[in-house]
């Protein structure tokens, strides 16, 4: 276990930092600008009580649950870095506010008052005498919240930010154990590491000699000039990188194989031109909110399923076929101004299972065969399965299948399950990994009951126009993945554990793409 | 009105809702005085005090200061112009020995920066002009010099100018309180109950210091207290209030020897041995 934890930081130790640097950034944004803005309100409500209000609504705020808060902002500003600092910061500042009124209430009113009668005016009293003296309050609400929203971030990546969350939610969605114990433990050794910083400062800034020399040290006019021009090096950096590479962002579902075309994506469009590719892996809440960010502008392209597009998206009712793709490819480019790419070549639809030894016990080949011989054999399941309306209730009508027993199954669960002969038949995603060593026969769907379920580059009108380089680019991978390719890179990840990134590069170089 | 007058109220009254605090209070304090107020806790003493510097504003009234009513003062100035020290003595916790007593220096100090800005306009001026910058050192000079002067006024060392308020003892506290209440050169003093929470060897060796003090600099001191043996003890002239009126107004025998009221003939009852023997 600790041995494969070590191989992960080492094998992936790219991956880490830059996700190690992404939660810091967000993280200490998120800080900054909770501090400011806290600290703003926090005085307020001190200084005017009827502004007392503000210190409920932060109460308040501070009670909906962090994953809620994600989700309400995303009609607002999208998914992405955006929503995860605002909130961010929103969480951080109840103990901002809180502890600044705290700090400044709890002030002996005889000082205020002695400094009021020396002649010192609101403005004096607030920055000579309230503020220092709430410090020691106002530091250890800094510390708190700090290590709260550098761990808070972990979570951000289900609104598609990044941070050292996406190794934990890739983790969880690719049923890696060791790399959400990576990211955990990186989340968990950041967090240590700058409330110790904060503790040697909280140190500095206490009363005795050495807050003299700290604010002597930042009332210099050479410090102050030397902090400037670092925060303008940075900034400056950052608008020439965004200015001189164009970006290209491009999203994924918080899948698999999701993960591996991001990745494909990602370096042929790197390799191919200058754009600088932003990848944000693993979005949840699927389809629509993909092409939410589409709509808005925060992605260029994604992969998609064109029966997905047709019925999680556009709503269109009926099955999904290949010879509606042109009425689907319309309604995209007139509703939202996308573009459907032609395929990869692999599909992820659903299909029947069996045995091979069933399978040739039987002579199945089809669904049509699996007919025949239902009433001797169990079927498994996931719970989804035998509610949708592509699932088992229709499926046996169509196909006029009659199992003997059916079972419902974790999806996790289901090829231990087949294998063990508890199940004799099951429902399979065409491109999962598992399959591969299952010794399973997948049935034809010679009756057509599933949609067609193709996978896509969807891209913006609007980024085609802007870089049309781009187009023949992405056009290279048209044809060039087939299911089974998919299936055996679903296989390398989710059971060999390799890093999705690697996979999609192998891909790459094997098929001569890079 | 007279030139003797450094402070004069004339019918101050203050009510709290329907508490009727000072009905109508009229008096001269005069130039160079130290006067003491005594009274039981509530009768009016601490407000009257405090209206000199403006924390308590009169319902209808006025006060003069050098003949100038202090509504019509510029507030900051008003209360930078008088010293004012408090019961606990109220030190800056956050600040060292030399950075209290410096407070109302520095207030003077940023006051007057203020107005040069105003006078330039409020124009943003990242360089001081030479004749700016030379005053500004001066001043800096000038601030340490009185600094020092004050502490060896008050009895106190040199060396404990880097300290905090927590690393003092009790005495050492209230001595760096006079310090800082004396440190803008203000020509009058305020004091509440000042030495209220000293150990009683200590208030005594205060008290003389503070006898001294005002010997020395020539200001006028207002001291409330509700120690009759210390308003007898310090004052050149004490006020016994009660009530929101003052009772008697004299020097420390004639309130000891023709109390005018029941009320503070009953005062004065227990300390009469006390001051006899000072005597």
């Amino acid at each position: 276990m600790i041995s494969e934890l070590i191989n992960i930081f080492i094998s992936q130790s790219d991956l880490f930092l830059s996700l190690t640097i992404e939660h810091l950034e967000i993280s200490i944004i998120a800080v900054f600008l909770a501090i400011i803005i806290g600290l703003g309100l926090g005085i307020t409500v001190s200084e005017y009580p009827r502004n007392k209000w503000i210190l409920t609504l932060v109460n308040i705020i501070y009670t909906i649950p962090s994953i809620a808060l994600f989700g309400f902002l995303i009609p607002v500003v999208g998914v992405g870095d955006t929503n995860a600092i605002i909130a961010l910061t929103i969480y951080g500042l109840l103990p901002m506010v809180r502890n600044t009124y705290t700090g400044i209430k709890t002030i002996d009113p005889g000082i205020i008052e002695a400094a009021e009668g020396m002649g010192s005016t609101d403005r004096q009293i607030l920055f000579k005498i309230k503020l220092p003296l709430a410090l020691p309050h106002i530091m250890s609400a800094i510390r708190n919240m700090t290590v709260m929203t550098i761990a808070l971030a972990g979570i951000a990546s289900f609104v598609g930010a990044g941070g050292l969350g996406v190794a934990i939610y890739r983790g969880i969605t690719t049923n890696n154990i060791n790399l959400v114990l990576a990211g955990s433990i990186l989340i968990t050794i950041v967090a240590l590491a700058i409330d110790g910083i904060l503790a040697g400062v909280e140190r500095l800034t206490a009363v005795g000699p050495s807050r003299k020399k700290v604010t002597r040290f930042f009332k210099n006019k050479k410090v102050i000039a030397a902090i400037l021009i670092i925060i303008i090096a940075i900034a400056g950096y950052y608008v020439y990188d965004e200015t001189t590479h164009a970006t290209i962002n491009v999203s994924t579902k918080a899948f698999t194989e999701q993960y591996i075309m991001g990745y494909m994506l990602e370096e042929l469009i790197e390799h191919d031109t200058n754009y600088k590719v932003h990848l944000t892996n693993g979005i949840s809440g699927g389809a629509p909110m993909i092409q939410d960010g589409m709509n808005k502008g925060d992605f260029d392209l994604h992969p998609e399923y064109d029966g997905v597009g047709w019925m999680e998206v556009l709503n269109l009712p009926g099955k999904y076929r290949e010879e509606n793709k042109s009425q689907l490819v319309d309604a995209y480019e007139k509703n939202y101004n996308d573009r459907w790419l032609e395929t990869y070549g692999f599909e992820n639809t659903y299909r029947l299972a069996v045995p091979k030894s069933i399978a040739e016990q039987y002579n199945l080949k089809t669904t049509s065969d699996l007919a025949r011989v239902s009433n001797q054999l169990t079927f498994g399941a996931e719970s989804d399965f035998f509610s949708r309306a592509d699932g088992y209730d229709n499926l046996t009508k169509d196909y006029g299948l009659n199992f003997k027993d059916t079972m419902d199954l974790d999806v996790s669960l289901k090829y231990d399950a087949v294998k063990q002969g508890k199940v004799d038949c099951i429902d399979v995603y065409t491109t999962d990994g598992r399959i591969y060593d299952s010794n399973l026969t997948i049935l034809e769907d010679d009756k057509g009951f599933f949609p067609s379920y193709y996978c896509c580059s969807v891209v913006r009108e609007e980024t085609l126009r802007e870089h049309p380089d781009l187009l023949p680019v992405l056009n290279k991978l048209q044809g060039k993945i087939s299911t089974k390719e998919m299936m055996e890179m679903n296989y390398e990840v989710d059971v060999e554990k390799k890093d999705p990134k690697e996979v999609a590069h192998n891909f790459l170089v094997k098929k001569g793409l890079i | 009105m007279s030139e003797d007058n450094i402070i004069e109220f004339h019918h101050i009254k203050k009510s709290y809702v329907d508490n009727v605090i000072i009905p109508d209070l009229n008096l001269n304090v005069e130039r160079g005085d130290f006067l003491t107020v005594i009274g039981s806790s509530g009768c009016g003493k601490t407000t009257m005090l405090k209206m000199i510097n403006r924390l308590i504003t009169p319902d209808s009234g006025e006060i003069l200061i050098d003949s100038k009513n202090i509504e019509d003062m510029d507030l900051i100035k008003l209360r930078c112009s008088i010293g004012y020290s408090i019961q606990g003595t109220m030190l800056f916790p956050h600040l060292t020995v030399g950075e209290n007593i410096s407070y109302v220096p520095d207030l003077i100090e940023e006051d007057k920066k203020r107005d040069r800005k105003y006078r330039k306009g409020k124009k943003v001026e990242f360089k001081r002009s030479k004749d700016e910058k030379a005053e500004d050192e001066a001043n800096e000079i000038e601030k340490n010099k009185r600094i020092s002067q004050w502490l060896k006024i008050v009895g106190l060392d040199e060396s404990i100018l880097n300290r905090f308020p927590h690393e003092l003892s009790g005495g050492q506290k209230q001595r760096v309180g006079i310090a800082r209440a004396l440190a803008a050169s203000p020509k009058i003093l305020l004091m509440d109950e000042p030495f209220g929470a000293v150990d009683e060897i200590t208030r005594r060796q205060l008290q003389e210091e503070i006898k001294r003090i005002h010997r020395e600099t020539g200001i006028t001191i207002i001291f409330v207290t509700h120690d009759i043996g210390e308003a007898l003890y310090l004052g050149d002239h004490v006020i016994v209030m009660d009530e929101g009126r003052i009772n008697q107004y004299g020097k420390p025998e004639d309130i000891l020897n023709n109390p005018a009221t029941p009320f503070v003939e009953k005062l004065c009852e227990r300390t009469k041995l006390v001051v006899n023997n000072k005597d």
